[in-house]
């Protein structure tokens, strides 16, 4: 196990990934994946907030 | 017409020398300028062998800033002065394109004719090319002042000139800096070819002159 | 009204699955292993960066010939999206090379081209920051914006060919597409409409204040 430590992220990609459960993988794949979807209903919630505000800047 | 044209081209420049050498205030400036950041590398890198290419490298740091701390002031004097106006109606915006161009270029050599032989004196790079040097030289130059003859135009009309016109020339300015750059590594010896960078300097060049004989008007007479 | 309530939402779905399919339908890329993902993110936003600029150049040169405040509104706006862009495909890139070279920056070819986009687009929209007047902001700013985009081609065809680039073709290369799985080129290019549309989105938004804006100073 501790024959190699990585260095970087390619290395931690290379080496560390063999070491990890498919599993854990899995896992770390689904907490990013809910975080950037979340981010993307943030984002159209502002959106939307900006594209109203606008519309009433633009009547008056 | 052709020689009209050329005349008030080269009166613009002949008043604009005449009122530099009155006060040889942008000379002075910029020759310090260039000359207190070479003295300051020569300090700090002194003491250490550098290769040719962090020379090369150097020597276009000094030139381009000693450079953006003089050219830009050619348009500025006018409006600070308020003779641009009269100066509007006694010559067209190509006129006073070529003129200010042929002005800041003469100075610009001027300045180069200093700078350059004491950078050859201080850091002692290997000059196993002279005329590559001065072919790269003279080529990064003519775009060097055709961008910032333009870019001073149009500084000349906004606030905080100094900083803005560094700001908005070296992002033009480095596909340029990066082949004159290696033309000087070239010259230095460290490179075996220099005609790829002459070649790309001097299309670069006739790309800006290009560029600020087609947008000088609309930037004159705003 | 209602049809572009549902097209907006319609919009975020599109997202919404693209997000999944490109964490659950695409497969992995060899090498890159879970890297592969930045890439659903980053070739979008290089693309809306560059096309972004080319776009305010246009509008640039339209005022430069029609002096037309509306025109000189169209480029400002397309020029502070694609500062936007820039940012975050510059921001993507930059954990892509660290995770695939180790290293978050290196003065690839690329990279320099890149980061002088943005130096260009932050000088624009620091030189339209320093000009009081309309008009003059209008084809000052119009012109820097022309003489940037003259300088475009020497860094995306001259600079990399001179100097080494680590960086991976790109999409459509000279030898075909080998890079890309069937898939993932399905993932990316929904993607890239999605992203599109937003920055449309974005342009509509600021277009009508612009516009809101410029209708005031005539009134006045």
């Amino acid at each position: 196990m501790n024959d190699s430590i990585p260095q970087s992220l390619a290395d931690s990609v290379n080496v560390g990934l063999a070491h990890r459960a498919l599993s854990d993988r899995v896992q770390a794949d689904y907490i990013v994946m809910a975080v950037a979807m979340l981010v993307w209903v943030g984002v159209f919630l502002y959106l939307m907030r900006l594209d109203k505000i606008s519309k009433e800047i633009a009547k008056s | 017409m052709k020689s009209g044209f050329l005349a008030r081209s080269l009166s613009v420049a002949r008043k604009d020398w005449q009122v530099e050498c009155r006060s040889l205030a942008g000379l002075s400036s910029t020759g310090l300028f260039a000359l207190v950041t070479l003295a300051s590398l020569s300090i700090a890198v002194g003491p250490y062998a550098v290769g040719p290419d962090v020379l090369a490298a150097l020597l276009w740091i000094v030139l381009l800033f000693a450079g953006f701390a003089g050219l830009a002031q050619s348009f500025a004097r006018e409006y600070d002065s308020h003779t641009a106006p009269h100066l509007k109606l006694l010559a067209g915006p190509h006129e006073v394109l070529l003129g200010k161009g042929l002005l800041n270029l003469w100075l610009l050599v001027l300045v180069e004719c200093g700078v350059v032989p004491l950078f050859l004196v201080l850091m002692e790079p290997k000059l196993p090319h002279p005329w590559v040097l001065i072919a790269t030289l003279a080529l990064a130059d003519i775009g060097f002042v055709a961008c910032a003859t333009l870019l001073g135009a149009i500084v000349a009309q906004a606030r905080s000139r100094g900083a803005l016109f560094a700001g908005l020339a070296l992002p033009v300015l480095i596909p340029l800096m990066l082949s004159a750059i290696g033309g000087t590594k070239a010259a230095f010896g460290a490179q075996p070819d220099a005609v790829t960078h002459l070649l790309t300097l001097s299309s670069f060049d006739a790309v800006l002159m290009g560029a600020a004989v087609l947008l000088i008007e609309p930037v004159w007479n705003e | 009204m209602m049809t572009k309530t549902i097209l907006k939402f319609g919009l975020l779905i599109w997202m919404l699955v693209m997000t999944v399919a490109a964490f659950l339908y695409a497969p992995l890329a060899e090498k890159l292993f879970e890297l592969t993902r930045v890439i659903y993110w980053h070739i979008p936003m290089s693309w809306i960066t560059v096309a972004a600029f080319g776009l305010s150049a246009y509008w640039s040169l339209m005022y430069l010939r029609r002096h037309d405040l509306v025109d000189d509104a169209k480029a400002a706006i397309w020029a502070e999206l694609g500062l936007i862009a820039c940012v975050l495909a510059t921001v993507s890139g930059s954990i892509f090379a660290k995770g695939m070279w180790g290293s978050y920056w290196n003065w690839d070819p690329r990279e320099t081209s890149i980061f002088l986009l943005l130096l260009i687009y932050a000088a624009y929209v620091t030189l339209r920051t320093a000009i009081d007047d309309d008009e003059r902001r209008a084809s000052l700013s119009a012109t820097y914006a022309v003489v940037a985009v003259a300088t475009v081609p020497f860094l995306i065809f001259i600079v990399p060919r001179i100097y080494f680039s680590l960086h991976p073709d790109p999409l459509i290369n000279s030898k075909g597409r080998q890079f890309m799985e069937y898939r993932m080129r399905v993932v990316l290019y929904s993607s890239l409409l999605g992203f599109m549309a937003i920055f449309w989105w974005l342009y509509r938004i600021h277009l009508r204040l612009a516009l809101a804006r410029l209708a005031q100073g005539r009134a006045r």
